[in-house]
């Protein structure tokens, strides 16, 4: 046990350190091989496009989400912006009758702003990243149903002071999620750049690794003459913006302003982003391992869906891989580096 | 390391068996239910057919208060309930005190005694935990206040409970949808286990499907979370891409046909599957006229006239009529022809519409001044 002392991440060959590495994958692909044997169809371009498709909203946010874990924690507020996102679009398409690219850049301002006050919060008044952003998604959530007086804004309703809505969902707005180029939806090109700029930005950028060292030890990084501050504060404004934008497809999916959408997308978003702790045994939060998070989550969701298994088990296969991911993050090998979260 | 993890499957195997053991010590005592237990509900002999007396009773009618214990009334559909009722006491006199929990059931249970204490000539109790209101009832009906309950499963047999006529919902809904598709079809069953009134439905279905060979299952999901369309919608998705030859899809209710509707246009079927759903509001009423909408018709009672049904009925109770212990409203058929070809689009201009959506025989009397509910 106490042998492989030598570098955390290039100890010896072991069977515990190829399944650490490897494991999400593998049992990912073992999934994927039973299930396109089990269900016909399974194996197809188009269900691995409804894959993509049905996991861009929570990954995207999960995207942003990963960012905030690498300089802090997570941010539970993402649900709620997305939630939000929807909300602001149906408020102003719907309620007022403006045009789609309106929609758009309203939802961005809201995310950016939610994720400002995020910052704010963390930053500089210190409280802990968690909380603050528990508060936040608390505050988010009741103020998307304030501005709708809890109702879900559809076109040709009734508003309590008499006047009739006439606005509707733009076509522009309706073909981010609804419209396919290559047989391809353009939400899923949308998320595939997310995810490119993600990683480009994390790996391959000075920027990225001052990520990382902010939050490996902020102290030494602020020593090395990192701004510390300037990228913590960064990292949450960037996720309310990601998130905003998982919920400008969302509400291009449901072409309607539902009070209640997006709440599901957080937990979904934890799971992808904790899942991505154990993809190639990088056990800190990683671009990359969000994205095969996502994907391993959207394999298994569509597969047990499509065998018709009801929700609720779902909800329980869906935490019992999180647990299974954060074994092989935390558990499995003594020695690691300490990038994880407290 | 690898000890490490061994046992810690072990621990987890002990585990798993001790709650298995667990569960066999308690499985035995029967199917489910606890029998004998307080709180229980009491069997209800229906009484549909009911008609108050020609003449006014001697009871309160001039000035009268009603008390309206509601679980929420915000949204659409509960602000319509709402309105009915109360445009209905009115019309007849009578005052209303509204106690809106907001969905907060431990508010609406301490708003109930504030109610008691009020001393109203009678209460409505609107939605609720029917453990929560339960005792409430019991001491409001000790107290001499009669109780008017609408969709709550309480004990006491005293008070009255209305509900819509689930039954009748599902057969309304399912008897069109043969009759549009004489040859059959392969349907996706949208519907979530454990909530009493989509039960309900889920047992006409399946008998519908024993009676009708005709008719297959393909597909069956639904997602009941705090967001039911969006997430069902996602579920959808991924089961429709599994049966990509369905072409019919029966929704237990109009959330869950919302997430159907999503659900078929992010796969492209819209053209190719005919949706048949429950309930009725100005949105539902918005999908189904949509251009290409998929949603062939629904089965629904108007929630204004249900909430001006329940408001007689609490006023024949103030009145001293001795009321039924339960009463079902049944539903009509909306279908998409009718609302496109009336140029409908939103629930007042239903109304007018679909004359069978009110009815005003239901619990009328002379002495209860007719209303419009939700004009």
């Amino acid at each position: 046990m106490t042998a492989q002392v030598s570098v955390g991440e290039r100890a010896a060959f072991s069977v515990t350190d190829f399944f650490v590495r490897y494991g999400v994958v593998l049992v990912g692909l073992l999934v994927a091989i039973v299930f396109s044997v089990v269900i016909p169809g399974f194996a197809t371009v188009d269900n691995a496009v409804s894959i993509l498709q049905t996991q861009a909203v929570a990954a995207i946010a999960a995207l942003g989400m990963t960012l905030t874990a690498i300089v802090g924690d997570l941010d539970l507020s993402v649900g709620a912006v997305a939630g939000l996102s929807v909300t602001v679009a149906a408020v102003v398409m719907i309620r007022f009758a403006l045009t789609g690219p309106t929609a758009i850049v309203a939802c961005l301002i809201a995310g950016a702003v939610v994720g400002c006050v995020n910052a704010i919060l963390i930053v500089w008044l210190s409280v802990p990243p968690l909380l603050a952003t528990l508060g936040t998604m608390f505050t988010v959530q009741g103020l998307k149903r304030w501005l709708v007086d809890g109702q879900t804004l559809i076109t040709g309703m009734t508003l309590p002071d008499g006047t009739r809505v006439e606005g509707r969902f733009t076509d522009d707005f309706a073909a981010i999620d609804g419209t396919q180029v290559l047989g391809i939806p353009l939400s899923v090109y949308l998320f595939v750049l997310i995810a490119v700029l993600a990683w480009v930005f994390l790996e391959r950028t000075r920027y990225g690794r001052v990520f990382y060292a902010v939050g490996g030890n902020a102290e030494a990084a602020r020593l090395a003459g990192a701004r510390v501050r300037r990228y913590q504060f960064t990292a949450y404004a960037i996720s309310g913006v990601l998130a905003a934008i998982a919920g400008i497809i969302l509400a291009s999916r449901l072409r309607q302003g539902d009070v209640t959408a997006g709440d599901s997308a957080l937990l979904d978003a934890v799971a992808m982003t904790l899942v991505g702790y154990a993809v190639l045994g990088a056990k800190k939060p990683n671009a990359l391992g969000t994205v095969i998070g996502a994907v391993f989550i959207g394999l298994i969701l569509q597969g047990l869906t499509q065998l018709g298994l009801p929700y609720y088990t779902q909800d329980l296969i869906k935490g019992l891989v999180l647990i299974f991911a954060l074994l092989m993050s935390f558990s499995l090998r003594r020695r690691r580096r300490r990038f994880a979260a407290h | 390391m690898k000890s490490k993890a061994l046992r810690l499957i072990a621990l987890a195997a002990i585990a798993a068996t001790a709650l298995v053991g667990c569960a066999q010590n308690t499985g035995d005592a029967g199917s489910g239910q606890q029998p004998g237990a307080a709180g229980q509900p009491c069997d209800r002999t229906v009484a549909n057919d009911v008609t108050l007396p020609t003449d006014k009773p001697s009871g309160p009618t001039d000035g009268f208060t009603v008390a309206m214990v509601r679980q929420s009334g915000v949204g659409d559909y509960f602000e319509q309930w709402g309105n009915g009722a109360t445009k209905q006491i009115k019309a007849a006199g009578g005052q209303v005190d509204v106690y809106d929990a907001r969905g907060d059931n431990a508010r609406q249970v301490a708003q109930f005694n504030d109610a008691i204490s009020a001393r109203p000539d009678v209460i409505i109790v609107d939605h609720g935990l029917a453990d929560s209101v339960n005792p409430k009832i019991d001491e409001a009906i000790s107290n001499g206040i009669p109780v008017v309950v609408y969709d709550v499963n309480i004990a006491n047999c005293e008070a009255m409970y209305i509900s819509q006529d689930d039954t009748s919902i599902a057969t309304e809904i399912l008897d069109y949808l043969k009759q549009e598709n004489p040859d059959g079809g392969k349907i996706a069953y949208v519907n979530v286990s454990g909530i009493a009134p989509l039960d309900s439905r889920d047992a006409v279905y399946q008998q519908f499907l024993k009676d009708n060979p005709q008719f297959t299952q393909v597909a069956h999901f639904g997602k009941y979370s705090e967001s039911v369309a969006s997430d069902t919608a996602t579920e959808g998705a991924a089961a429709l891409k599994a049966s990509p030859d369905t072409t019919l899809a029966f929704a237990a209710y109009d959330e869950l046909a919302k997430g159907t509707l999503i659900a078929l246009r992010q796969n492209n079927m819209s053209d190719k599957v005919k949706v048949y759903g429950v309930d009725i509001s100005t949105a539902d009423i918005q999908l189904m006229t949509e251009p290409g909408s998929p949603w062939r018709a629904t089965a629904a009672t108007d929630p204004a006239n249900v909430g001006a049904i329940v408001a007689r009925a609490a006023i024949a109770a103030a009145s001293g009529v001795d009321m039924p212990e339960k009463m079902t409203i049944p539903a009509a058929l909306i279908t998409q022809d009718m609302l496109r070809e009336q140029g409908v689009t939103n629930m007042d201009e239903l109304r007018a519409a679909l004359p069978d959506l009110a009815t005003p025989e239901l619990l009328g009397a002379p002495w209860i001044p007719q209303v419009q509910p939700g004009v």
